[in-house]
């Protein structure tokens, strides 16, 4: 009896002090060793022909040449059937709203008509920024087979 | 009587008691328990370990060269491991390694194209059995003539490496704000 009333109480509380400790250290070190700039892509698959069974869908080929530096001309070609269009601005960016709003405007008009791929030549005035964002324009209107030419290619 | 008995107190030494309790009761510890909750912090930590480790495995490592503004996109999507091509306004390094200047290289792309079977031979020595992907990361600076590029992307094309991953920052031109 003596030795039941003597009985010390367990503390069965846990010490979360280095628990804490462990977390803190594994947060700074991910906090510091995590890559922060969100780094994306976009893709270019660099092949010519696009050739397959022939379908019903009619499918186009979009060429995209710059005229000057505030004009890009966007060729909607099938065969020998070919729609130019240009787009023009006051500079570069507004060039590139209008190419947008016309791309959008001619697949409106053609619903059927599929653009099996998109290529873009590539001009001396015209700097790898401006190019990206004329591949940025395309790919937000779903095309997604995109190609650079080589000059001397085409 | 009784005044002159209240009187008679030594004042002094009355006083002397008052401050001697007060500092008595100033020594005298608190047994006050100080407890931190720390389950709400331990909650707090897991999660942010958990949030880190998942960003930290779902993004491969892009290392951005020194000297390398990369063009602004909306419409990028994830980085897929490869090998990294990367132009500066007039070098360029394959895999972190300096191959060459532009102009250099322009005039004779064969340190190229060596240096990229290389790649290559690696790539399928280490996927015994697996067809060659043929993916390359491509970072540029903005400011690199459009033609340098198509000319480099060419080369990379000969060595069968065509699926180039084009790095960019998020931003730049959006179409649905436009159509707002």
């Amino acid at each position: 009896m003596s030795r039941l009333r003597g009985k010390k109480e367990l503390n069965s509380e846990l010490n979360l002090t280095p628990l804490v400790d462990l977390f803190s250290t594994i947060v700074c070190f991910l906090l510091i060793a995590a890559v922060w700039v969100q780094v994306s892509a976009l893709e270019v698959k660099q092949s010519y022909g696009t050739e397959g069974a022939p379908s019903k869908v009619q499918n186009y080929e979009l060429n995209i040449a710059y005229v000057k530096d505030n004009q890009i001309q966007a060729e909607f070609k099938k065969g020998r059937r070919k729609n130019v269009v240009k787009a023009a601005g006051t500079d570069f960016e507004t060039a590139l709203e209008d190419l947008n709003a016309k791309i959008k405007g001619w697949m409106e008009k053609n619903k059927d008509a599929v653009i099996a791929a998109a290529f873009i030549k590539p001009k001396k005035s015209v700097d790898y920024g401006q190019l990206v964002s004329t591949m940025d324009v395309l790919r937000q209107n779903n095309l997604s087979n995109i190609g650079i030419v080589k000059l001397g290619d085409r | 009587m009784s005044v002159i008995g209240v009187q008679s107190l030594d004042t002094g030494n009355f006083e002397h008691h008052l401050l001697a309790r007060s500092q008595k009761k100033k020594n005298r510890k608190k047994n006050i328990m100080v407890s931190l909750m720390l389950t709400s912090m331990v909650d707090m930590f897991s999660m942010l370990v958990c949030f880190l480790l998942i960003t930290f495995s779902s993004n491969p490592e892009v290392n951005i060269l020194n000297g390398v503004e990369l063009p602004k996109a909306n419409s990028g999507v994830a980085v897929k491991e490869a090998s990294v091509i990367a132009i500066t306004k007039d070098e360029l390094f394959l895999d972190q390694e300096r191959i060459g200047t532009v102009k250099q290289l322009l005039r004779n792309p064969r340190p190229l194209a060596r240096r990229l079977e290389k790649v290559k031979k690696n790539w399928t020595e280490l996927h015994p059995g697996v067809e060659f992907t043929g993916r390359m990361n491509f970072q540029a600076d903005k400011s690199v003539n459009s033609i340098t590029i198509s000319t480099i992307m060419g080369i990379l094309t000969g060595a069968s490496f065509n699926i180039i991953q084009m790095a960019t920052l998020p931003g730049g031109f959006n179409a649905k704000t436009q159509q707002q």
